[in-house]
């Protein structure tokens, strides 16, 4: 297990093997590396769980695992969340230019912008009255359970970057990932599964593709970085033992790996050596937990009906979305599904129909089920892309926008039925009504329903405290029970 | 017996004292003329006040007859009372008589002081109840002033104190015994013993367990101060809020005859008032330290986890779903010692049964509690009545039925029940519901006539004296979620 201690030594290695400091004190490091050695006799001790590095959370806990749906490409929140009469007004006239004069722009810097109305309709749903859009039916049964976001904005207007943001809160190459800096700071449930497992789906057309940096645990010891499951076919591949070797075989082999692994640690205190190891640990109990994980036989029908899942592993996000509710009913503690194929720069009317049909029915499933289960008071779901799309038309679709996109949130401390913030007339930038939210905040609030101090949670690196939210972030109370 | 004799007997305490003034001012000037001769009484002035002591004794005897017809007292005492009476006004007769005879009148005379001593005793007995100069008297003088029977020792600790006779009856004997006690029983109401209470008075049944607004002894205290029916009358020493809050806690548990107080789980504020009346410390939190220590070991040899929910608090949740049917009660026994800081326990999909649920309703702090795809029915739901800090039960995938709802509405605070797949029809959640909130709604109105007494009372010192009553800070409130 690792301690404060651990972690200092991990920093004492890092200052240790910097080339500065090692030319410069290389004696001095040796002797903090005996030393460390000395002062931690459970180096070589029995793996146990990450308990988290923070003892507890800092206020009493609403929620205790996330669900991220990530809707990659960036959706249309004109379309889907945010309703605006008068861009539908506007629509083929040219976008008014007091709105975008000098404004950042991805492919449509220096076109000619004009307005493009929603390709839908809007319904006042359920006894919140929140208006969703007709593409979305299933999520328009649940707009009691969700609090929708349309005043959300980020700084990254490209997809990878953007991603990274939304992961990371930098887009700077090397920081941890959300769902890392949970397992970092909380510890997972899961002993034989991974804490953060990552799952992705495409269909809707305009699939971008998604970096495995995105889920990775940056400066963090490699062990917190999420574990991509493939959703096609077995979520991991060659889990079963080659012929003639037996479980027993293979717990001795993993047995002398650790202790040849550890041999090593006490030599060099790499913290990359007890990731290795407990990996292998993992691994072995993966053996078993992942094959039974998989195995949907056990849900009925009606279940299957539910999310829409037509065959289980069959790499469709009803699939994923379904598995994800598993590995949460496992001990997980962060579930991120990405959905590829909501980048509609040409043919959004058809598009988006396409992208919402895939994810629409499971989302919603995803929200009822764990509803019924009893488990949608402690799972935070959020629901939503990595930026939104301009209000502007380019030919057939739309372009990326980060001045406003729309989310929703549901479950574990997060007040449901309810709109949070606004977007101008013409849906192009949020209100700075003291109800906008930057992804800063997006993090900050979500570590703050798990009861972090977002301010609290840090990791020294290179001589400086890191934290998810950086510099930033302000909770945002009022969505919060 | 007219109203008249009434309100004419009701002169007796102020009559009373004016033979007892003139009688002593007469005993101590002729003391006093017996040692110093120019201080001496003339025989006309002795005459002139004894014929007035008799007057006053007359008017008093008359009177105190006129009230010890009403009834409502205890009738030895009255008997003695009266006798003793009329045998001070005898002998205030026969100074007269033998007023000239010094040897005989001074014999006489000490004799009626002691007499009347003896009967002014006695009648304060009547009013305040008998034993009352031995009640806050010094231990060692107690026996001395009558105290007879010893007291009940006060407890040493809150788990040794008896619901009723340590903390109900004494509210009671502080406030109401003295005129419905043995000596006094106004209305044909005793409230010295729990069999008394039941039995009720004149009114009727002044407890209905379980309903504090329908029962008669907390309605009267209830009614306003000038209301003709308020108890106890203008004048009397007022119950306190807490004595209300004790008064009120007790009829809505049930009303229950004997028992430890803190077997029945009572409200943190009661508990505190209670420790504060008996001078008894508050129930230890359990330490932080220890619990860990503990549930790192058990979070290892059950294969569940038990984890902080706050970095500063002891309290603790564990997720025994992890160990699936490997968890039974065997398992939960060995979770007791954890169970002062449970307040989250999930033991979904575990083999727990009816016989392991006894234990869970031990564990008094439990917020949320999992219950579902277990082999727990009705039977085994019925033990968890104890659980008032309850919140959140999750029951589905289980075999309870409505019957399983009864055990739920003695539980305040409980938000949330989750019975998809079980046997309990949407009936009965819909008036499980409805009688809860009801509950809640009577909780809010009683809090609400507190804060209202406490209002006028404010108001009424501030007409009075024209200024605000003091008022002390009170201590902040302290409690998780």
């Amino acid at each position: 297990m690792i301690t404060p201690q651990d972690i200092k030594n991990l920093e004492n290695h890092q200052r240790a093997w910097s080339r500065r400091t090692f030319l410069g004190k290389s004696a001095q490091a040796i002797g903090t590396l005996a030393l460390g050695s000395i002062i931690n006799p459970n180096l070589l001790g029995q793996q146990q769980p990450w308990r988290g590095v923070l003892d507890g959370p800092h206020f009493y806990p609403k929620a205790k695992r996330v669900v991220h749906l990530c809707m990659a490409g960036g959706p249309s929140h004109v379309d889907l969340f945010d309703p605006k009469p008068m861009l539908n007004r506007l629509h083929g006239q040219p976008f008014p230019e007091s709105f975008t004069k000098g404004e950042q722009l991805a492919q449509l810097q220096g076109a000619e912008l004009l307005a493009r109305g929603a390709a839908v309709d809007f319904r006042r749903c359920g006894i919140s009255g929140q208006m969703i859009s007709n593409l979305l039916p299933h999520t328009q049964s649940i707009a009691d359970d969700i609090c929708v976001v349309r005043s959300m904005h980020t700084e990254q207007i490209n997809h990878d970057p953007a991603h990274a943001f939304m992961n990371a809160g930098s887009i700077n190459k090397g920081r941890p990932s959300m769902g890392s800096w949970l397992l970092y700071g909380l510890g997972s449930e899961a002993e034989n599964l991974p804490g953060y497992v990552v799952l992705v789906s495409e269909g809707g057309g305009g699939a971008q593709p998604i970096s495995a940096r995105q889920w990775s645990a940056g400066f963090l010891p490699s062990k917190f970085q999420g574990v991509q499951f493939q959703s096609r076919g077995a979520p991991v591949h060659y889990v079963g033992n080659p012929d003639g070797v037996c479980q027993s075989t293979q717990r001795q082999i993993i047995d002398e790996v650790a202790r040849l692994n550890n041999l090593q640690k006490e030599h060099s205190l790499d913290p990359e050596i007890e990731t290795r190891v407990s990996q292998y640990e993992l691994a072995f109990k993966m053996q078993t937990s992942v094959p039974e994980l998989a195995d949907l036989s056990e849900e009925p029908q009606s279940m299957l009906d539910l999310y829409g899942v037509k065959e289980a592993g069959d790499g469709s996000f009803a699939a994923n979305c379904l598995l994800a509710r598993r590995l949460l009913e496992r001990g997980s503690r962060f579930v991120q599904l990405y959905h590829r194929g909501w980048d509609h720069h040409s043919k959004l009317d058809q598009n988006i129909q396409v992208a919402s049909t895939l994810v629409d029915q499971a989302s919603a499933a995803l929200v009822k089920d764990l509803k019924q289960r009893g488990m949608l008071e402690d799972t935070l779901v959020i629901w939503g892309g990595e930026f939104g799309r301009t209000p502007m038309g380019q030919g057939t679709g739309r372009d990326h926008h980060i001045n406003a996109f729309s989310v929703w949130m549901a479950g574990g401390g997060i007040r449901p039925g309810m709109t949070w913030g606004s977007t101008d007339d013409l849906g192009y930038r949020y209100l700075n009504d003291g109800q906008q939210v930057h992804v800063h905040d997006l993090h900050a609030t979500m570590l703050a329903c798990f009861g972090i101090d977002h301010k609290k949670l840090t990791y020294r690196y290179q001589g400086r405290d890191f934290r998810l939210t950086d510099v930033h972030g302000h909770v945002v109370n009022g969505i919060m029970t | 017996m007219s109203d008249f004799a009434i309100f004419v007997g009701r002169f007796h305490p102020l009559v009373v004292h004016l033979p007892i003034g003139v009688l002593l001012v007469l005993a101590v000037t002729e003391a006093v003329g017996w040692r110093w001769s120019k201080l001496r009484l003339t025989p006309g002035a002795r005459t002139v006040i004894l014929v007035f002591a008799v007057v006053g004794a007359s008017l008093a005897a008359g009177c105190g007859w006129l009230l010890g017809q009403q009834g409502s007292y205890d009738e030895v005492l009255v008997d003695r009372h009266r006798i003793l009476g009329f045998v001070t006004l005898g002998l205030t007769v026969v100074l007269v008589v033998i007023q000239r005879w010094p040897k005989f009148y001074g014999a006489v005379l000490a004799v009626a002081l002691g007499i009347m001593s003896w009967t002014g005793h006695n009648g304060g007995a009547l009013t305040h109840g008998p034993g009352y100069l031995a009640e806050h008297a010094p231990a060692i003088l107690q026996p001395l002033l009558g105290g007879g029977e010893p007291g009940r020792p006060t407890p040493t600790t809150l788990a040794e104190a008896d619901v009723f006779l340590d903390v109900v009856q004494p509210v009671l004997n502080a406030r109401c015994v003295a005129c419905h006690g043995e000596s006094r029983s106004d209305g044909d109401l005793r409230l010295d013993s729990f069999e008394a209470i039941v039995a009720g008075g004149e009114h009727g049944d002044a407890l209905v367990p379980g309903e504090p607004s329908d029962s008669l002894l907390l309605r009267r205290l209830y009614l306003p101060l000038d209301h003709k029916e308020h108890m106890p009358p203008t004048g009397r020493p007022q119950p306190t809020d807490t004595d209300i809050v004790v008064l009120e806690w007790w009829i809505s548990d049930e009303a229950p005859a004997e028992g430890g107080f803190m077997a029945r789980s009572p409200d943190p504020e009661v508990v505190e008032i209670v420790a504060t009346q008996l001078g008894l410390p508050l129930p230890p939190i359990p330490d932080r330290a220890e619990m860990l220590v503990l549930a790192k070991s058990l979070e290892m040899q059950l294969g569940i986890t038990i984890r902080p929910l706050t970095t500063e608090d002891p309290w603790l949740g564990a997720n025994a779903r992890l160990a699936g049917d490997a968890f039974d009660d065997d398992a939960l026994a060995r979770l007791m010692p954890l169970a002062p800081a449970l307040h989250r326990l999930d033991l979904g999909g575990t083999s727990v049964t009816d016989a392991g649920l006894a234990l869970v309703g031990e564990m008094a702090g439990l917020q949320r509690l999992r219950l579902d795809d277990t082999a727990i029915t009705d039977t085994g739901l019925a033990q968890l009545s104890p659980l008032k800090r309850l919140v959140s039960l999750n029951l589905h995938s289980t075999s309870v039925t409505d019957a399983a709802l009864e055990a739920l509405t003695g539980l305040p605070r409980l938000r949330q029940i989750y019975v998809w797949q079980t046997g309990i029809t949407p009936t009965a959640v819909m008036a499980l519901a409805e009688e809860l909130e009801n509950r809640r709604k009577l909780d809010r109105y009683r809090q609400q006539i507190a804060a209202n007494q406490r209002r006028i009372a404010e108001e009424t010192f501030r007409v009075d004296f024209g200024a605000k009553p003091l008022v002390l800070p009170e201590a902040p409130e302290v409690e998780a979620e």
